[in-house]
């Protein structure tokens, strides 16, 4: 589904040039469940953004599914974005305004979902979480359990094919955390490509397969975990 | 996005920070009312003057002696001529077929005297087709007589301000006043009008053209106001000319100038007044939008997760920028109604309090002030708008 090919990104900060991904390549198929390990500033946040085209490399090939993304415009990479990806932030990025029902109305809007059809689609999704209860809550009135639960549903609503988790646990108890992760293996049961970047050595071994990062590269990469 | 999901969206955005909100809307407010105020205002006044000049009649030219070079304008005020303008040359402009009435006006300043008061006053020195020509009317008694036409008749018709200062409110019509030098016995008071181009109307006397010559020593006329019958003025002021040119042993000595061609350059003055006033208005309107400018930008810099977060949802840099110029826009918008209810409601008030001010908002000004709203939103919008449009995502989803 992923091949990436000799990716580097670097950034300038004054004088220094630091290389945060050195010729990474990297091949995801589909259905995988991937963790990305390494110490901060390892590359691995980095990584993920490049798969997300939250960020661009200097150079490189990046092919999803067959075609090749380095030449995208902008706008076709925000519908890429929007149709392609899901993303779970560690700290659940809800819009603080809007209810869960209006933070999961955002991916239709953007999508031009009509009115009618987005709130079956919103009270389903939030019924399969548990969360049918709290369509009208806004974010401050749910726990952060809840809320990550609000973002992956979020990320979910429109079936992306892909999955991208940054520190999906990293905020929250380890209840919470246990309740999130069986949240997406079962996402990822059900045959959903799965990529998560953590620190979280536990979290980690959980997947198939693992990558280990150092200074901008893959340092391993191995099956494995528990499944 | 959809462009009623982008006016939900920032809808929700506005209501979520309502002291933000209402102080931009109230800058607004005050820009626009400001404007419709001060437009009408200046309409008022171009409405006030028109409705003077209109009180004087129509189908009216002045003849006066000596020669402008100007077209158009204000009349020379003392002409230095060659020949003074007579009551001969009245009678002569008013054999002319087209011409309705000539009126002689003598004017001067004397000192009016009653039962030891004495004040200093207007004197106009005409005759009774004054009354018609001016659209005069009586509060009492009768105008100057058609007798008194070219006779030194002591008699005078007094304005109603002069009245009241000088009489308060006894009965004196039938007495008789000082005027000068000269007796007059009072037959008449002119009903309150206002004042005219050039005279206060209420704070004059009027005497028969002979007598004012006789107590100024003077064998001219100060000028002579025409009736015309016709509406082609320029024939009848070229007629006048020729008329009294042949009379004035060929000189070309006197000015006919047209009441309305006064008024009509006074109200394109005021024209130009009220939109220079208005345009000062708008100087209030850019400090709003530079409220906005600056509000909206705080608005960014304090959204840019939510921002970041939207770019990973799949919003393209186009749907940001509408997010951000839609909410500017509402705001732009919503301030030019509520400000134009506020200036139209000021406009009110003031026209109850001064009923005499013919205060009035004018289309133009109303649909200018929307307009200039609305301009003022997307053009300071746009700066924060295209601002968040360039973040990057991953600097704006962490808040850099």
């Amino acid at each position: 589904m992923i091949a990436l090919r000799e990716i580097c990104r670097e950034y300038h900060v004054g004088d220094e040039t630091v290389h945060a991904l050195d010729h990474v390549s990297l091949d995801i198929d589909r259905g995988e469940y991937l963790s990305i390990m390494g110490a901060s500033g390892s590359g691995k946040s980095t990584l993920l953004n490049m798969l997300g085209l939250l960020d661009m490399p200097n150079s490189g090939s990046y092919r999803f599914e067959g075609r090749e993304l380095m030449t995208l415009s902008e706008e076709a990479r925000a519908t890429f974005r929007r149709e392609k990806i899901g993303f779970i932030f560690q700290s659940f990025h809800l819009i603080p305004r809007l209810s869960a029902y209006g933070n999961l109305e955002l991916p239709l809007m953007l999508q031009g979902v009509p009115p009618s059809q987005r709130r079956e689609r919103i009270t389903r999704a939030l019924h399969d979480l548990g969360l049918g209860e709290r369509m009208d809550h806004l974010p401050k009135e749910l726990s952060g359990g809840q809320q990550q639960r609000v973002a992956i549903a979020r990320a979910m609503i429109l079936e992306p094919p892909l999955l991208l988790a940054d520190e999906p646990t990293g905020n929250l108890d380890s209840r919470s955390g246990d309740e999130v992760t069986r949240l997406l293996e079962s996402l990822h049961d059900r045959g959903m490509t799965l990529v998560i970047v953590t620190h979280d050595a536990d979290l980690g071994k959980r997947a198939t397969r693992q990558i280990r990062m150092h200074d901008g590269q893959i340092l391993h990469d191995r099956d494995g975990g528990a499944g | 996005m959809m462009l009623r999901d982008t006016v939900r969206f920032s809808t929700a955005a506005l209501r979520a920070s309502p002291g933000r909100t209402a102080l931009i809307l109230l800058a607004m407010v005050i820009g626009i009312a400001s404007v419709i105020l001060l437009t009408s205002l200046g309409e008022g006044a171009r409405r006030y003057v028109a409705g003077q000049f209109h009180a004087l009649g129509s189908n009216l030219l002045l003849v006066m002696p000596g020669r402008t070079e100007t077209q158009g304008g204000m009349p020379p005020m003392f002409g230095h001529a060659q020949h003074d303008l007579t009551l001969e040359d009245r009678t002569a402009l008013e054999r002319d077929p087209l011409i309705d009435m000539a009126v002689p006006i003598v004017f001067g300043t004397a000192d009016l005297t009653y039962d030891g008061r004495e004040r200093q006053v207007s004197v106009i020195g005409t005759d009774s087709n004054y009354q018609h020509v001016f659209n005069l009317t009586l509060m009492r008694g009768k105008f100057l007589p058609a007798t008194a036409r070219d006779r030194a008749e002591p008699v005078c018709v007094l304005g109603e301000h002069l009245y009241q200062k000088l009489f308060g409110h006894a009965e004196v019509l039938g007495d008789w006043v000082r005027i000068g030098t000269r007796r007059f016995r009072l037959i008449g008071l002119l009903q309150p009008k206002g004042k005219t181009a050039t005279l206060d109307m209420s704070n004059a006397v009027l005497i028969p053209t002979v007598s004012a010559q006789s107590l100024f020593n003077r064998s001219g006329l100060f000028q002579i106001a025409i009736q015309t019958r016709s509406e082609a003025f320029a024939r009848v002021q070229d007629r006048i000319l020729a008329l009294i040119q042949a009379r004035h042993n060929g000189e070309k000595d006197i000015t006919v100038v047209r009441q309305d061609a006064m008024a009509s350059s006074l109200d394109q003055i005021l024209r130009i007044l009220t939109i220079a006033v208005g345009g000062i208005g708008t100087i209030s309107l850019l400090v709003a939008g530079i409220l906005i400018m600056n509000v909206m930008m705080v608005s960014v810099s304090q959204r840019r997760s939510e921002i970041g977060l939207l770019m990973a949802l799949g919003a393209s840099t186009r749907e940001i920028l509408l997010v951000f110029l839609s909410e500017a826009t509402m705001l732009s918008l919503i301030g030019g109604v509520l400000g134009l209810m506020a200036g139209l409601g000021a406009v009110g008030l003031i026209a109850s309090l001064v009923p005499v001010f013919p205060i009035s908002t004018p289309w133009w000004a109303m649909i200018a002030a929307l307009v200039v709203a609305l301009a003022t939103g997307l053009i300071f919008g746009s700066v924060p708008a295209r601002q968040a449009a360039q973040l990057h995502p991953v600097a704006a989803l962490s808040g850099r």
